[in-house]
């Protein structure tokens, strides 16, 4: 277990993928041991702006990890305004990530919707990976649902070509399917033993009562979501970000779980939705 | 010249600087182990504890406002039996290495601090910080610290009930902070603390909502930090008990200013959230002070200005 800790990051360059989603690459050695699901905190340098703005992990390469984010308000704003040389304070690697134990044999369905794509793209890639590697811990396929609002707020749509099965869903059906992801894997009749799902608490909410019907008439699969709040710490002191959980959580025995603990993944089964 | 002199005390327990984690900002010390040496800090403030777990309020619990923030956790946590076995160990081996360790108490009732008191009389434990200030928490806390009768009786009742040193700690939401802490002192309170946070509500325009989901939250952060120095310098200025200032402190600067007001020390929370190494920072900032305005002695400076 490597420990969350501060550095500071050297922006290596950073490019707008639709109108207000950005991509940025950063230079740190956070990147050694981001797991897929994880997420870091970047800080403002206007200290008028305390709070960290949480963005989970797209990818790591060579010492680099990329962030794809969505310019919300002036806090990201100011992240969108960083350029190449720059540097970012930020902690990381924080909350608990996709455990790959629970792919290994399986049929895995990845789903991502909108700005839960990119932590997604991480860890495809690394299912992937592992597929090829072959052997018991392989996973048996690897299908990949995403979710847009339209063609026209695509991003990293092409990365996805080659770990697997791609299918895509649209609100206007400008891409793929249209309507929801779910409405797209009941189309396709996509059958799987794991779900590993990031996207909007309706999408999430879809894929758990979707597993739920799932176990009661055939077999017993599992989802696992990712789940996001509004958090101040990033690291369990604070109690802002929980969830209500189904059985006692870790820290307060109240079932409220922390989102940036022992989260932002859980057992869709887990969550009081 | 020597290193200056960063000892302080409150209440007869000399703490090796100024400097102590706010309540509720800082967990009970163990997620920041990581990121610095705990021992480098005058005290650790622990979360609240009740007498029996509390859950809380419901989700948005924070929200950013303009250098600061908002807060309505509602004082999740374990509460006392947990904290003393599977929290307060780890505390106590930070104690050994020197740095004080002061559990911040809160309920809903009398009868539920005193619970939590007795239960921390034989602990490793040196002051006691009573919560009866948090805007977060319908029955209870603040409605304890707002009338000077209530305040002053929960103050006695928890004296004599405590093993260890009490201190009350203070909401700004009100009309006069003098009267509170005077309250607090004439029921035998060994120092007081303030201020907790500044009860604010944030509105999302576009979506026509509150942020919070508690609708009001407590407002804290360098936003607050110069009605927190003015209150602080009234409390000081009318009661003999010591004050420890809290309240948008961020810099070496801005505690020094609490000290100057008449704080005894420091608590830093917020700022924490911000960067987590802050209150070494801070430490740092105030002890080269000292070296560069040659004092000897940083309790020179307590009240100092007047």
């Amino acid at each position: 277990m490597y420990e969350k800790r501060e550095v500071t990051a050297r922006v290596e360059k950073q490019e707008s993928l639709t109108e207000d989603v950005r991509e940025l690459i950063l230079e740190t050695e956070l990147a050694d041991d981001a797991m897929p699901g994880q997420f870091v905190n970047l800080f403002c340098g206007d200290g008028a702006r305390l709070l960290p703005r949480p963005i989970s992990v797209c990818d790591t390469f060579m010492g680099r990890m990329k962030l794809v984010y969505r310019v919300v308000g002036a806090g990201t704003a100011e992240l969108a305004a960083l350029r190449p040389g720059d540097t970012v304070r930020m902690v990381g690697n924080l909350g608990n990530g996709y455990d790959p134990r629970t792919a290994f044999g399986k049929n895995v369905l990845v789903v991502g919707g909108g700005l839960g794509i990119p932590p997604m793209y991480y860890l495809s890639r690394l299912l992937h990976a592992l597929g090829m590697r072959g052997g018991a811990e392989a996973p048996a396929s690897l299908t990949m649902v995403l979710g847009y609002r339209d063609q026209a707020s695509t991003f990293l749509h092409r990365a996805f070509t080659g770990f697997g099965k791609v299918v895509f869903a649209s609100d206007d059906g400008t891409i793929g399917y249209r309507g929801t992801v779910l409405d797209a894997i009941r189309a396709e009749e996509i059958s799987c033993d794991v779900i590993y799902a990031c996207g909007p608490l309706p999408m999430l909410r879809g894929l758990a009562s979707f597993a739920e019907e799932q176990r009661e008439t055939e077999k017993d699969i599992k989802c696992y979501v990712s789940l996001e709040e509004r958090m101040a710490c990033g690291i369990g002191t604070c109690l802002g970000c929980v969830v209500k959980t189904k059985h006692e959580d870790a820290h307060s025995r109240v079932r409220n779980a922390r989102i940036c603990t022992e989260g932002p993944v859980f057992d869709s089964a887990e969550i009081a939705w | 010249m020597a290193d200056p002199g960063m000892k302080v005390t409150i209440a007869g327990v000399t703490l090796k600087n100024p400097v102590m984690s706010a309540s509720g900002t800082f967990g009970n010390g163990q997620e920041y182990a990581g990121f610095f040496d705990l021992s480098g800090l005058g005290a650790v403030v622990t979360k609240g504890v009740s007498s029996v777990p509390w859950e809380g309020n419901p989700t948005p619990r924070i929200a950013e406002t303009p250098s600061g923030m908002l807060n309505a956790i509602g004082l999740q946590n374990p509460g006392i039996d947990v904290f003393i076995e599977r929290e307060l160990p780890f505390l106590a081996e930070l104690r050994k290495k020197g740095t004080r360790v002061i559990v911040n108490v809160c309920g809903h009732s009398v009868e539920e601090y005193l619970s939590v008191i007795e239960k921390l009389r034989d602990q490793p434990v040196d002051l006691l910080e009573i919560n009866v200030s948090c805007p977060n928490v319908k029955e209870g806390a603040i409605a304890f610290g707002q009338d000077p009768k209530m305040l002053e009786s929960v103050t006695r009742a928890c004296k004599e009930k405590a093993a260890q040193p009490v201190v009350m700690k203070l909401t700004p939401n009100v009309t006069d902070i003098r009267t509170l802490a005077q309250a607090a002192e004439a029921g035998g309170a060994d120092a007081i603390s303030l201020i907790n946070t500044l009860t604010g509500m944030k509105i999302d325009v576009e979506r026509r909502r509150f942020l919070l989901a508690n609708r009001t939250g407590g407002l804290s952060g360098p936003a607050i930090h110069p009605v927190a120095v003015r209150m602080v310098y009234e409390a000081a200025h009318t009661v003999r008990i010591p004050v420890i200032g809290m309240g948008g402190v961020a810099s070496g600067t801005d505690a020094l200013e609490m000290m100057l007001a008449g704080a005894s020390a420091v608590a830093v929370g917020t700022a924490t959230f911000h960067e987590p190494c802050a209150m070494i920072r801070i430490r740092d900032e105030i002890r080269d002070y000292l070296v560069r305005h040659g004092i000897a002695d940083i309790t020179e400076l307590i009240g100092a200005v007047a």
